[in-house]
């Protein structure tokens, strides 16, 4: 009976090596750093009064999202940010989306590799979360990224231009609705 | 193999059924910190030097410290050499995590990630040697010339070793120190990078001009600035030393 005891107990150490190395092996899993993103101002940029005002910095035309409302304020890449790598940041807090962001900047791919890019990283991505390519505004490629728990933010070229549109409670649908909707 | 009498078998079996009841019910799960919360960290950038107007790498000498732990899985602290977008949207970073591994004892891994969205990974995060805490260790993230990828490195003493490539759709931004951690206040933050440096877009090192805190999450620790290429992160109430 003690032997079979002693046995066991043995057994029991085995199986408890074992869980350690799956614990190790797990520590090598793909569990994403949950950074804690300012959605307040997500590109720690500088608040500006209006539209006109935020173009006056940019290296491209700025255009206002439509279908939000007002946006509750607008940010601009700080001063020291090369004039090539400035953004704009339209804040909305809105009654069916809650907060949402729309980012409007150059693109850091020349435009005629941007959907190639994009839909390379699709390929590539084994997860967590999702990453896939979907047309909007009538067809243009974007690049769709919903996190592990469900945010989305939606990527696109307008032009020479690259809209993002970020929030942190959007989810696909609602992501997709309002792309097709500024 | 009948070397034990009956009094230490049963001591035995008693032991081995505790240390399983203890691993099972505490070792995995060890968490007094809240381990829900989102990670906190310290980013701080560098100030590039006249005439550059992007970095396209960043380099960080950084010292691996002994730290509290809160018992997250499967992160606790990390510190990272970091290259973003300037938006923030879109990074790529290497460094170490010091963390514990399934028997509950501290470990101190070699990482690397990439991602955009903010937080969504697109590479890794892979975890991949093993390295000893108390000294200091280079780390590199340097963007491949006219590509949107970009290969991490390690150095602990025997020269580069190139720990993968990670794609992605940038290829410059700020380069960054991060420091991070999971478990609030049940985890220390003590960080240390010095010798700052950032690859510019003629694929020159340089050091940066300047740094400042670009992000402070982490409650009870605080960035210190040494020198124009160093800084540390001290808790709260220590002194402001280097």
């Amino acid at each position: 009976m003690a032997r079979r005891g002693i046995m066991i107990a043995g057994a029991v150490m085995i199986l408890l090596t074992a869980c350690s190395r799956e614990g190790r092996d797990t520590l090598s899993s793909k569990v994403p750093h949950d950074q804690d993103v300012n959605w307040d101002n997500p590109i720690d940029g500088v608040p500006v009064a209006s539209l006109t005002q935020a173009a006056q910095s940019m290296p491209f035309q700025v255009s206002q999202p439509m279908g939000l409302g007002t946006p509750a304020r607008i940010l601009v890449s700080r001063p020291d940010v090369p004039t090539e790598g400035r953004s704009v940041a339209f804040v909305f807090d809105t009654a069916s989306y809650g907060r949402v962001i729309v980012f409007e900047r150059l693109p850091e791919v020349d435009p005629s590799q941007y959907d190639v890019t994009n839909e390379h990283l699709v390929a590539i991505f084994n997860g967590p979360g999702a990453l896939e390519i979907d047309l909007v505004r009538g067809g243009t490629k974007a690049l769709v990224a919903t996190t592990a728990e469900g945010r989305t933010g939606v990527y696109w070229l307008e032009g020479k231009i690259e809209f993002y549109v970020s929030g942190p409670t959007l989810t696909k649908t609602d992501a997709l609705q309002i792309v097709n909707g500024i | 193999m009948n070397f034990l009498n009956k009094q230490s078998r049963r001591r035995l079996l008693a032991t081995s059924v505790l240390t399983v009841l203890w691993w099972v019910v505490l070792g995995p799960g060890l968490a007094l910190a809240d381990c829900s919360t989102p990670e906190q960290n310290i980013f701080v950038s560098e100030v590039l030097q006249q005439g550059d107007g992007s970095a396209y790498g960043s380099l960080n000498n950084i010292y691996v410290f002994n730290h509290d732990l809160a018992g997250c899985h499967p992160y606790n602290f990390w510190a990272t050499a970091h290259l973003k977008t300037f938006q923030g949207d879109k990074w790529a970073e290497v460094g170490y995590d010091d963390t514990l591994n399934g028997l509950n004892q501290e470990i101190w891994d070699v990482f690397l990630e990439a991602g955009i969205n903010y937080d969504q990974a697109t590479c890794g995060p892979t975890e991949s040697y093993f390295i000893n805490p108390n000294q200091y260790v280079l780390f590199k993230v340097t963007n491949k010339p006219n590509t949107t990828n970009f290969n991490l490195y390690v150095d602990y003493g025997s020269g580069w070793i190139l720990l993968g490539s990670c794609d992605n759709s940038f290829s410059h931004g700020t380069a960054m120190g991060e420091t991070g951690r999971k478990g609030e206040t049940a985890t220390g933050a003590r960080d240390d990078h010095k010798g700052l440096q950032y690859k510019n877009s003629a694929g020159t090192w340089r050091s940066s001009s300047d740094i400042f805190v670009n992000q402070d999450t982490i409650s009870n620790w605080h960035y210190f600035k040494c020198t124009h290429t160093r800084y540390v992160v001290l808790k709260d109430g220590t002194p402001n030393s280097c």
